[in-house]
């Protein structure tokens, strides 16, 4: 594409010296025909000039010689000498005007002969004049008729010579005259002719030289446009490019003054790409150590002191222009200019706010899944000798019968030992993976759950009001619904400030034509705006900042909709606080294993987790009374298949 | 027939096994300090007990499996 540029560019400047030359050419020949034309004319105008001046002169001299003539006859009719002056006076001029003429007619042999002759006819009667005027000095009669006739015959023949020179020099004056007149013609067509040839010459190149110059204007006009459309196209194509990459691009001068940001770093930065154009960098990009909040290297100098691409801190978090703290992947890399100097820095970096998050929770479900195990295999190791402890209690008991106050003392120690294998039996359950579904009585859930909470977040300070408008049970995994209620009524009571009000009611639903029950947790506490409402169900999206994770109510959507129910959460109509509905099928499908079904009816594992009288067990574990009522609880129900 | 779940050389799964295959009509109580037993083993025997539980839980529990045995018998 250059190099055919510039082979426009080369023809376009060929044609265009090609069309201003030729033509100057032709008129310059043009205008050297002319003035040659001219010069011919212009000695043609000369010589008739000549001719005027010797016609001139030679009637001059004429008229001279017959003043001489009249003055002399005068004289010798009178012999008054006056009249000779004017003979005298004039003799010497008309030998110069002669002498003048003679060189005038030098280039003229015929007429040089011919003034030759008028002068030496004058000469004769010169002589005679002056015999003449010698003859009067002595006396002799001078005036008779004869020397009067002598004098007119020689006079005579003056006249004739002089009259045929001029007759013959205005004859040529006419030739001449005639010449000009031909020459001033022939001028007049030359130029005339000249100047149609080189107009049409001139048309007739510059047509064509006009044609291919503007073939090559145009062409180097094309040339120039296509590459400023591909270049522009380019251009274009890589501002796409930046702008939709889905990492954050800052790119900054030599001096490390921001010159462009893609729409992904505005949105992390917070500051639009008008705004940073030319401010520095470390305004912009403001980044420190997420941990210590220490500042960290501006990526510019340390580009620029390793003179190479280099990686951010591990944990570096950027602050943008509205304070927002996120936290960053990165790497700075130099823009190098031909000669190889930085020529200006390129910032690639992502939020990774996400993903640390992720990483984090990832971190504390290993930390529980191995918690998990630990547990089990503590519980494990109490429970064995726990059992022979129990077991010879048992028999001690039956042997003290009759020793009532032993009896009081091993009863109580039944008791706490008791205790002691619900904990067990507890601890392990917590963190146990439910695998089977069990009938869940929604009453007992909701009253443990109630209990639980009542001791440990409400401490007695915030009213929890529980009706129960639903007895029966819904098929289910007890120990995540448990953990759905525990989300949801321990957010109501978040929400609420002290002596605040929680309100939980259980009634027979139907949704999508599937009965079931619906609870609804109500509490009076500040309500929920509808900007966070529509973004509580996302993962780590909380209210309370540093005490929550964010992943209750993410994790209890996703429990409640693998049973196959529904959550919604609402302000309440009319009053201050939130109703958090939550809707369970009483037999979802899908949610039994086929062979899971036959096995849960008879497992004994799942009744003895799921006992009605040991179900609030949160409470009963709270309170330590609770345990001798276990020993007489009739468990026989529980146990029949 | 009152088993344990966790024994050296062989486990009261495999004996349970052994157990049903010679005498079916026997009952067999599995009584582990595992509170989550394999879903095979609770599936093949009659009860499953948590070691633990206060002694007339047990005692009950026998009583009621040997009542059910003589129910079917008459």
């Amino acid at each position: 594409m250059g190099v055919s540029s510039g082979m426009e560019t080369r023809s376009f400047k060929r044609t265009l010296r090609r069309a201003i030359l030729a033509p100057l050419g032709i008129a310059a020949i043009v205008i050297l025909a002319l003035l040659a034309q001219i010069r011919f004319l212009d000695a043609r105008t000369r010589w008739v000039e000549h001719t005027d001046q010797v016609i001139s002169l030679a009637e001059r001299i004429y008229r001279i010689r017959i003043d001489q003539e009249t003055s002399f006859r005068a004289y010798l009719l009178t012999g008054d000498t006056q009249f000779l002056d004017m003979f005298h006076q004039r003799r010497e001029q008309a030998y110069v005007f002669e002498q003048q003429l003679q060189q005038l007619v030098a280039d003229n042999e015929e007429q040089k002969t011919r003034n030759q002759a008028a002068v030496s006819a004058n000469r004769d009667w010169v002589v005679w004049a002056d015999n003449v005027l010698a003859h009067g000095r002595t006396g002799k009669d001078i005036g008779n008729i004869r020397v009067q006739l002598q004098g007119k015959e020689l006079m005579d023949r003056y006249r004739l010579a002089r009259g045929e020179f001029i007759t013959r020099e205005q004859q040529l004056r006419e030739e001449r005259l005639a010449a000009s007149r031909g020459a001033f013609r022939h001028t007049t067509w030359g130029v005339v002719f000249l100047g149609t040839l080189l107009a049409g010459l001139f048309a007739v190149l510059e047509k064509k030289q006009l044609v291919s110059l503007s073939g090559a204007f145009n062409a180097s006009l094309d040339a120039a446009e296509t590459s400023a459309t591909d270049a522009k196209r380019q251009h274009d194509w890589l501002s796409t490019v930046l702008k939709s990459i889905g990492d954050a691009v800052i790119a900054t001068d030599s001096s490390g003054l921001v010159v462009f940001m893609n729409p992904v770093a505005e949105r992390l930065t917070g500051w639009t790409s008008g705004e940073a154009q030319g401010k520095v960098l470390a305004q912009i990009f403001h980044i420190m150590s997420e941990e210590t909040h220490e500042i960290v290297e501006d990526p510019v100098q340390k580009v620029r002191r390793m003179n190479s691409v280099v990686g951010l801190a591990n944990h570096t978090v950027l602050i943008s222009k509205t304070g927002q703290e996120i936290a960053i992947d990165d790497s700075a890399a130099p823009i190098r200019a031909a000669d190889s100097t930085i020529a200006g820095i390129v910032l690639v970096f992502r939020d990774v706010t996400q993903q640390r998050r992720l990483e984090a929770a990832l971190r504390s479900n290993e930390r529980l899944a191995l918690a998990g195990r630990l547990s089990a295999s503590i519980a494990h190791e109490i429970n064995n000798p726990l059992d022979t402890v129990v077991n010879l209690l048992f028999l001690l008991e039956q042997r003290t019968k009759n020793m009532p106050e032993l009896g009081e003392s091993i009863a109580r120690v039944q008791r706490e030992v008791y205790r002691v294998t619900q904990i067990s039996k507890n601890m392990l359950s917590l963190h146990r993976a439910s695998r089977n579904p069990s009938d869940v009585k929604v009453s007992d859930l909701l009253d443990g759950v109630v209990a639980l909470i009542e001791e440990t977040i409400a401490k007695g300070r915030r009213k929890i009001q529980v009706e129960h408008g639903f007895a029966g049970t819904i098929r289910g995994f007890p120990a995540e619904l448990r953990q759905v209620f525990t989300n949801v009524i321990k957010n109501a009571v978040e929400a609420t400030a002290e002596g605040g009000e929680i309100r939980i009611t259980s009634r027979p639903a139907v949704e999508a034509k599937r009965s079931g029950v619906r609870v609804d947790v109500e509490d009076n506490g500040a309500g929920i705006s509808p900007e966070t409402r529509a973004r509580l169900f996302t993962p780590f999206v909380t209210t309370k900042e540093e005490r929550g994770t964010g992943l209750g109510l993410w994790v209890s959507r996703s429990i409640v909709e693998k049973h196959r129910g529904t959550i919604t959460l609402k302000n309440r109509l009319g009053r201050r606080g939130t109703t958090v509905s939550i809707f369970l099928p009483l037999d979802p499908p899908c949610l039994n294993y086929a062979d899971d079904a036959a096995f849960a009816e008879r497992a004994p594992v799942s009744h003895a987790q799921g006992r009605p009288g040991e179900l609030p067990r949160d409470k009963t574990e709270a309170d330590s009374s609770g345990s001798g009522d276990q020993d007489t609880d009739p468990s026989d129900d529980s146990f029949a298949a | 027939m009152i088993l344990d779940y966790s024994m050296p050389e062989m486990d009261g799964q495999a004996v349970a096994e052994r157990m049903k295959r010679l005498k079916a009509a026997v009952p067999i109580v599995m009584l582990s300090a595992y509170v989550n037993l394999p879903r095979e083993t609770s599936a093949l025997v009659d009860r499953c007990l948590t070691k633990g539980e206060p002694t007339p839980v047990l005692l009950e529990l026998i009583a009621n499996l040997l009542r059910e045995r003589n129910g079917k018998r008459l």
